[in-house]
Order: structure tokens, then sequence, then C-alpha cells
């Protein structure tokens, strides 16, 4: 995983398995306070091969969060894997999905 | 009046267990449903047949749920299942393998055999599960947790729950088309 900051945004880029044993890494790297200072929080999902249910109650903790102190949040697509947990969770139609991490967000 | 218990919200063959614990009442649109809990009683109670001698054991705790989505992708693939249905199938054993590590003593026993139409897997940790409609109500969107049992829910063809104070057994069946 990587932290990219650029002006209007931090990019959270995420590889590998999102799961039990992984999300422990993602929790504590949203909690640095880089990620706070910009407009906008992406959390770049393409190169995720596996996420979870474990995984996916991290992106909605990063998301209500975001949302919380005023700080617009977006997900990119992800593989397919993701885009299936995503889309049977119903969580996919409450969040902005951008193409890339550097379009802006509809 | 007890009236037969149906779920039409299940969109998969569901197999209920246990009935009279959980009373449903149906009300001219809607329904809604009661969960009666009951003091030390076990909704699941009950055994499943013994697996064939020939199923796959994998032991495993929180570092082994990779290992336990790499055989169960590796079987599913032997067996035929297509793509996406392996997939599902990963996802629904790693949610069983983590509640497993979360809920049932820091892990659990993966087994996986072939029946003539159906590849089965499933897990058993020494969990208790006493909510007779766990994994049966779909959770808020803004909920964080407690999503595991109903994905494996919405994934996969028959899921059989079994749980008693001593351990909790959890089999999914996935058809296999010849």
């Amino acid at each position: 995983m990587d932290v990219r900051r650029q002006r209007d945004r931090v990019v959270l880029h995420l590889e590998g398995e999102l799961d039990l044993a992984s999300s422990p890494i993602l929790e504590r790297a949203l909690e640095g306070a880089e990620i706070a200072e910009t407009p906008l929080l992406v959390l770049d999902l393409d190169d995720l091969r596996f996420v979870d249910s474990t995984g996916l109650r991290i992106i909605l903790l990063a998301h209500e969060r975001a949302r919380g102190r005023g700080q617009e949040f977006a997900i990119t697509p992800g593989s397919s894997q993701v885009q299936r947990l995503l889309s049977i969770t119903n969580v996919a139609e409450h969040m902005r999905v951008i193409a890339s991490p550097d379009d802006l967000p509809v | 009046m007890a009236k037969p218990a149906s779920i039409t919200s299940a969109t998969r063959p569901v197999e209920l267990r246990s009935t009279a614990a959980v009373k449903v009442a149906l009300a001219e649109d809607s329904f809604r449903h009661e969960a009666l809990f009951y003091n030390g009683e076990a909704p699941f109670d009950g055994s499943l047949p013994a697996p064939p001698a020939e199923h796959e054991q994998l032991l495993f705790t929180r570092l082994g749920l990779g290992a336990v989505r790499n055989l169960v992708s590796l079987r599913a693939s032997e067996a035929g299942l297509g793509l996406d249905v392996g997939e599902e199938l990963v996802l629904a054993i790693n949610e069983l393998a983590t509640n497993s590590v979360q809920y049932g003593g820091g892990g659990g026993a993966l087994r996986i055999w072939r029946e003539p139409d159906a590849f089965v897997c499933e897990v058993r940790d020494r969990g208790f599960i006493r909510d007779p409609l766990v994994g049966r109500l779909a959770p808020p969107v803004e909920q964080h947790g407690g999503r595991g049992l109903w994905l494996v829910n919405q994934l996969c063809d028959l899921v059989q729950i079994r749980s008693a104070p001593s351990g909790t057994v959890v089999r999914v069946h996935t058809q296999v088309r010849r």
C-alpha cells in the first residue's frame, strides 16, 4: 500500500488482499494525519485482488470518517471480485466511484 | 394461530432448522418476524452426515486465511466450477473461516470433498451460534460489521448450519453441472 499526496487529494493505493490479517494495516494508515488534510480522499482499489467483509468494513469506516470531517471520498472500481462484493452488499451505489485515481469526482 | 414458516426474502434455497424457534407472522402486505431467544436453546442443534472418508482437511488460524482461499480456489477450479462461481465460493469460505478466527476460538478446520453433483466445503470451529436468524437479514449499508454469514447465504447454493455449545459446522454445497 502506498500513500500519494497531491494538491487536492490523498490517494491510498491498495494492493494484494484485504482480509482480516491485512485490514489493520489499512486501518492504521487511515489514522495518519496527512489523510485528513486534503479536500478529497481516494481509495484506489484497482490493484486489490481480493476483499472480504472485514476489508469492506474498513472501506466503509474510511468513507464515514472522511464525510464526518467534510472531506470528499471516492474509490476506483477495483477488480471483478472487488466489484462483486461492493455490488452484492449495495455499497457501490452509496459511494463515488471514479474511473482512475486522478479523475475528478462527479 | 401457527402459520407455516415462510421467508420470502430469500433468493436461494434455504434450509430451515428448528422452525419453532422462529415465529413468522404474516401481515397483509408486509411481513415481520420475531426471533425468540430461549435460555440455552440451540437453534441449529443437530448433526450432518459425516463427510466421505476421502475428504481433504486444512487447519487454519488467522495467518492461514490466504491458504484457505488458495485451496478452495484450486479445488473449485479442478472440480470444473466456473471462474465466477469459484470466486464467490472463495469469498464465502473466507467469510466462514474469518468467523472461526474471530468468534470460533481463533481458528478452525476446512474440509473439502466431491459428491456426485456437488462440490462441498465445510468449516468447523469451537463457536456457538444462538441467533436463529443469523445471516438471514440484510445488514444496512451503514452497518460496518456482521456481514459474514449473510454474504455466505447470498453467494452459495445451499448453506447448512449446525451449532451446539461444543462447536459449529457450516457446510456449503455448490452444484456441479456436468
